[in-house]
């Protein structure tokens, strides 16, 4: 360290650890909570927004008495005839209870040979080997939950589901899908249509939707307008929807972190009062000597707030890689009891690490500017009043 | 050179003003040895203060070496404090986490100086103070008159023309205190100016005192 002022300024740091460890201790901590709360719904926001990515643009449902009902196969061709529509999925699927358990599963009836319908489960399912899978008619694919779920229940890798005639079908678990995929697909089985028809009680002729696309962003509300004019019960639902529905469900859960949030800066702003109106006696006599001994206000400020730079970086550096660590390695235990806490079957998912640059930002000013300024304004107030009085 | 004219300080509580020093005008040569005597609140501390530019006179003028201190703004004053006054106070004033050798450097740091050159200040220093074998002691570990001598050689590091000193011997015992006037005497013949605010009798008995400035209940008295 060839600067004098420098060399002064870690000495003087380090003469007074036992103060600077505490103040840094205290501040990795809520660098720290408030990093992985951050860290966390952002990884969240961020797969729910990819997996948003491979919905499809519209959505087809039958609606009786306000409830979703299964709609005929024909509808089909009154959507092709629609210019714009560039091509209509028929989908199955439906939740299937466990009554005794009170769990349910998302049955997702699969074309696995229209692949191109559900570019989502394509992504899903991209490493496995499709030909293996239908060697076996009962074969099925399982989320991670349905996985954990049929090992702590001792099913092995076969499961039985009923029908709603009371015929048991016994599905034999063939692979499970991705982890990184969990937050959707945590509850899911996959099985060819027909399969999900008989288990979910569906007719031959009927679907549960419909999904298609239409690329030309400008033809949603024209296109939205003729399919809800085909039949009265139709509802048409397209992606912004979609995002919407998501992203309430989200601003909810975000409540939680809100108040994690608050409290963390609550008591953040309540220390540095203390702080700001009761600087240390020995820094104020310190401050004082330093003025007396010829050192400018310039030159008293210039140390506390590199001093104060110097916890601010060690502080944030720790808090920011121990919040990186425990999200995205550990997976947030406890914490992400707070955001994924409703879900039936419970997920662990995997989050994935987003580096969000105007997070960090955000993270660093949101402590940095608070704890500098509590710093810098006591003392600018002790080195403004004669030497003499702060060395009192 | 230091001329004092009418300097007035006072405080103001609620609607009265209590004056600590009140129309003191004086002057004191280049090189002089002067004692700032008389009993506890007499106002010598708050005239030494205002010389060593560490408190501000409410009225009146003092000029320090042709600069006048009174009217300086802060940057301008801590710059003259550095350089032209060396202040050893009552309870010395150390930074008590750093060394001795840490203390005796601070005043040179504003200076922006090289590290090379503050070794240099700082060792010839501690040298004159008899205080370099403590030189990597922290300061709170030091006796009395220890802490006195590394107070002395933080004064000089700067090579300051002025040394003011505030009841130096209060908190010394009888061989402290020798040592210390010792120093004194020393730094006299270095041609420092060295002003002594005290109301130790032991002072009056020096034979290289130049002047004796008697004050009471803030008034100048002789």
């Amino acid at each position: 360290m060839n600067s004098p002022f420098f060399r002064f300024l870690l000495l003087s740091f380090y003469s007074e650890k036992a103060k600077q460890i505490t103040v840094i201790i205290f501040s990795i901590i809520i660098i720290f909570i408030l990093s992985s709360v951050l860290f966390l719904s952002t990884s969240m926001h961020y797969s729910i927004t990819e997996a948003l990515k491979y919905q499809p643009d519209f959505i087809v449902q039958k609606m009786a008495g306000d409830r979703r009902v299964n709609i005929s196969e024909r509808v089909t061709d009154e959507l092709i005839e629609i210019p714009s529509i560039a091509k209509v999925t028929p989908r199955v699927y439906g939740r299937y209870f466990l009554k005794p358990l009170g769990k349910s599963f998302l049955v997702v009836g699969v074309d696995f040979f229209d692949v191109q319908s559900h570019r989502g489960l394509e992504k899903i399912i991209d490493n496995m080997d499709l030909n293996k899978f239908f060697k076996r008619r009962d074969n099925m694919l399982v989320g991670e939950g349905v996985d954990r779920f049929m090992r702590e229940h001792h099913y092995d890798n076969n499961m039985t589901f009923f029908t709603p005639k009371g015929k048991a079908i016994t599905l034999h678990k063939f692979a499970t899908l991705p982890k990184n995929s969990e937050l959707v697909s945590s509850d899911m089985v996959i099985v060819p249509i027909d399969l999900a028809k008989k288990i979910l009680g569906i007719k031959r002729r009927e679907v549960s939707d419909f999904a298609f696309n239409v690329p030309n962003i400008l033809e949603w509300e024209i296109v939205t307008i003729k399919v809800s004019a085909l039949d009265y019960d139709l509802r048409v639902i397209n992606k912004k929807e979609s995002y919407k529905a998501y992203a309430e469900f989200f601003d909810f859960k975000g409540g939680f972190f809100l108040s994690i949030f608050l409290i963390v800066l609550i008591s953040f702003s309540l220390i540095l009062y203390q702080r700001y109106s009761q600087l240390y006696s020995t820094e104020r006599r310190n401050i004082g000597v330093l003025r007396a001994l010829g050192w400018s206000i310039k030159d008293t400020l210039k140390l506390k707030f590199f001093e104060a730079l110097l916890v601010v970086f060690i502080s944030y550096t720790i808090g920011v890689s121990l919040a990186y660590i425990f999200v995205y390695i550990f997976h947030a235990p406890i914490l992400k009891n707070i955001f994924l806490g409703s879900s039936n079957i419970m997920v662990e998912p995997t989050f994935v690490p987003v580096i969000d640059i105007f997070l960090l930002s955000s993270i660093f000013l949101l402590y940095a500017i608070p704890f500098i300024a509590s710093v810098i304004i006591p003392v600018w107030r002790i080195s403004t009043t004669n030497p003499k009085e702060a060395m009192r | 050179m230091i001329e004092i004219k009418n300097l007035n300080r006072y405080y103001q509580v609620g609607k009265e003003r209590f004056y600590a020093i009140r129309d003191i005008s004086l002057s004191i040569k280049k090189g002089e040895f002067v004692l700032f005597h008389g009993v506890s609140g007499s106002g010598k501390t708050t005239l030494l203060s205002i010389i060593a530019g560490v408190d501000r006179p409410s009225s009146g003028m003092i000029s320090v070496n042709n600069e006048l201190i009174s009217k300086l703004p802060d940057q301008h004053l801590s710059r003259f404090r550095n350089r032209e006054i060396g202040i050893i106070f009552q309870h010395y004033n150390l930074l008590e986490s750093l060394t001795v050798y840490d203390n005796v450097s601070a005043p040179l740091i504003p200076e922006r100086l090289s590290l090379k050159e503050i070794d240099k200040r700082v060792k010839k220093s501690l040298k004159i103070a008899n205080i370099s074998h403590k030189a990597n002691s922290i300061a709170s570990t030091l006796s009395g008159g220890e802490k006195q001598r590394c107070a002395i050689a933080r004064a000089l590091v700067t090579d300051a023309s002025i040394i003011v000193c505030d009841e130096p011997t209060a908190n010394l015992d009888r061989a402290n205190i020798d040592i210390f006037l010792d120093i004194l005497k020393k730094l006299h013949k270095l041609n420092k100016t060295i002003i002594v605010s005290t109301h130790d009798p032991i002072f009056q008995k020096l034979d290289y005192i130049d002047q004796i400035i008697h004050l009471e209940d803030g008034v100048l008295v002789s």
